[in-house]
């Protein structure tokens, strides 16, 4: 977990643009010693620009980066503390696993003999030793993946910078890497930053997540604040699945405002809001519970509908619901408590405090 | 399916037949009949004899001339890389307007026919009062053999990730350490293949030669001159041709089994 003091790198409001069009609008963010930080976006949201900004392969239009105090803004890349692997990992394809993981060593013009410890250390740290001596072009995808791993971690650097680097791997691989990057990122105790777009990986790997959409840093935060209390739609549709209803508020009274969702009535936990305003309710699909009965309890809110459609997922079951209003909702149940069908009558309810009101 | 089969291997042994007739045969055909006991060619054997060869590597003007072409492929191979490698880098990743302009200024004595590049070279050095030598000839061969390099090394250059440099820089390597051990090491095998095609290239040129040459001649031109004119020259002709073609061989078998060459 992060050790909210001890802010390693500083990014101070950098920008960056590309021709005509910016890439990175006003970035701000503290990154934690010893953190894993996954920086979350669809593609073209400026995360990967951002990272190598970090790097100093690109260098930011405005703003300033500072490094434990110092600023390194215009420091060339082999400069930096950092080591970045790439989203294609950037093998050396003309050397061995060897020699590409001695690499950075060798030009740092390192004895032998300690370049030979080094690399014998990182490989059995990423678990692939007895590859020393092979050609990296003739390993599999995961074996590659690891080289790339060691090949930055040789040289200790303070920050790990991760592009996607999981990207071109299958989703059964992917996932193995996953505990074994955790457990890498445990017993390395460095930084870690991780590009990526697939939420289930960031929620898998971070301590913090940093959600990017469009050159900004829309919400950065423990993993599961950002799950939990999304700032805006966008953070709560990107992270997980989410159920999205527009209010309009009537009412605001003993900390509950309450409103109108097509014909529907609608109460959550106060914001400050004043009647009449319009803001968007999210409500996670494990939050909301379908039963033949309504529920007792004034806590609730209460929709009724007719079961459209079950999937299946194995351990959970996700139940569409057509509301009487014509809407469709998704709720999720445990397959073990998933007993509706097809054209069940069901009351759907949540309580007011599960729903998340979002001003933007 | 089993036309479409029998069409794939007519066209394989088609294009094998072309090659085999029009190339490999005349060749073996001067191979076999420069050792042949008769002192002009006719299709007929009389016996083996090394004479030809003797003839051929005694003359001063045939040995004279197998150097002379040596020193200028050489002289050409060098110069022509070192000047054709960086703009290639150039070409390949800059962008842009001018860089497009460049490309074109670079390629276009690619299109330009031989015979033109010689004349007007001819005529310009004449204007300027320059002595035709080895030397000029050779800046004659450099003209063509720019864009020759670029083309043959363009495309590996292109198939380079440049994240693989990013990579060389980020663990730490400066522009020119990752030029040393990454970039270079990926590209050589490229640049050894431009460097044997533009050796062969230069060896064998006749028509830029012809019209840059001073009173020096190299192998092809000296054999035009001598061609016809003098008697029972044929022999001597077909003797060094066997030994270019045998060196070459070894040379250039030599190079593909030691995986200096990709593409050849």
């Amino acid at each position: 977990m992060a050790k909210s003091a001890d802010v390693i790198l500083k990014v101070d409001r950098v920008s960056k643009r590309f021709g005509e069009t910016w890439a990175l609008r006003d970035v701000s963010l503290d990154v934690y010693r010893g953190e894993l930080l996954v920086l979350l976006g669809p593609s073209g949201s400026g995360k990967s620009t951002l990272l190598r900004i970090i790097a100093g392969l690109e260098t930011a239009t405005s703003g300033r980066l500072y490094m434990e105090g110092v600023d390194i803004t215009d420091l060339p890349p082999y400069k930096r503390d950092t080591s970045m692997v790439f989203q294609h990992l950037a093998l050396f394809p003309h050397m061995t696993v060897y020699e590409n993981v001695a690499y950075g060593l060798k030009i740092r013009g390192v004895p032998k003999e300690e370049i030979d410890r080094r690399v014998d250390e990182v490989l059995s740290l990423v678990r692939i030793r007895e590859l020393r001596d092979r050609k990296v072009t003739k390993l599999s995808g995961g074996q590659q993946q690891r080289v790339a791993i060691a090949r930055s971690l040789i040289l200790r650097p303070k920050i790990l910078l991760l592009d996607e680097p999981l990207g071109a791997l299958d989703l059964k691989l992917r996932k193995e890497l996953h505990i074994e990057l955790k457990r890498l990122h445990e017993e390395v105790g460095n930084t870690w930053i991780f590009v990526t777009h697939d939420q289930e990986e960031a929620l898998t790997l971070a301590d913090r997540i940093g959600v990017m959409n469009e050159g900004r840093l829309i919400q950065v935060g423990e993993k599961w604040d950002v799950y939990d209390y999304p700032k805006t739609r966008f953070v709560a549709e990107f992270i997980g699945e989410t159920n999205m209803f527009t209010v309009s508020i009537d009412d605001v009274s003993g900390g509950v405002a309450t409103g109108s969702w097509k014909g529907f009535r609608v109460s959550f936990k106060d914001g400050g809001f004043r009647p009449g305003e319009t803001i968007y309710l999210s409500v996670r699909p494990e939050n909301l519970h379908i039963s033949k009965e309504p529920p007792a309890g004034e806590e609730y809110n209460v929709f009724h509908g007719v079961v459209d459609v079950e999937v299946f997922r194995g351990s959970y079951v996700i139940y569409h619901i057509r509301l009487d209003n014509g809407e469709i909702i998704r709720v999720t149940v445990l397959s073990k408590d998933a007993e509706f069908d097809p054209g069940d009558r069901v009351y759907v309810y949540w309580r007011f405090d599960k729903g998340v009101p979002l001003r933007e | 399916m089993e036309t479409s089969r029998l069409l794939k291997i007519a066209l394989v042994v088609y294009t094998a037949f072309t090659v085999g007739f029009f190339i490999y045969l005349p060749v073996a055909v001067i191979i076999v009949y420069s050792f042949n006991d008769v002192p002009f060619f006719i299709p007929e054997w009389r016996g083996f004899t090394l004479e030809w060869f003797v003839k051929a590597f005694t003359r001063r003007d045939v040995v004279t001339s197998l150097w002379n072409s040596l020193y200028i492929a050489v002289f050409t191979t060098a110069v022509s890389l070192a000047l054709a490698i960086p703009p290639t880098f150039y070409v390949v990743r800059g962008r842009g307007r001018v860089k497009d302009l460049y490309m074109l200024y670079l390629m276009l004595p690619f299109v330009i026919p031989w015979i033109i590049i010689g004349v007007s070279l001819y005529i310009f050095y004449w204007y300027l009062g320059i002595e035709k030598s080895l030397l000029t000839a050779a800046l004659g061969h450099i003209v063509y053999s720019i864009p020759l390099i670029v083309t043959l090394l363009a495309p590996r250059l292109y198939s380079l990730d440049p994240d693989i440099e990013r990579a060389s820089m980020d663990l730490g390597a400066t522009p020119w350490q990752t030029f040393r051990y990454v970039v270079f090491p990926q590209v050589f095998p490229a640049i050894v293949s431009a460097a044997i095609i533009t050796f062969i290239w230069s060896f064998d040129n006749f028509v830029i030669s012809y019209y840059t040459l001073g009173g020096e001649l190299t192998w092809p031109v000296w054999v035009f001159s001598v061609i016809g004119k003098q008697r029972n020259i044929f022999p001597v002709v077909m003797a060094v041709s066997t030994v270019i073609i045998l060196v070459s061989t070894v040379v250039i078998a030599y190079i593909v089994k030691k995986g200096y060459v990709d593409i050849l």
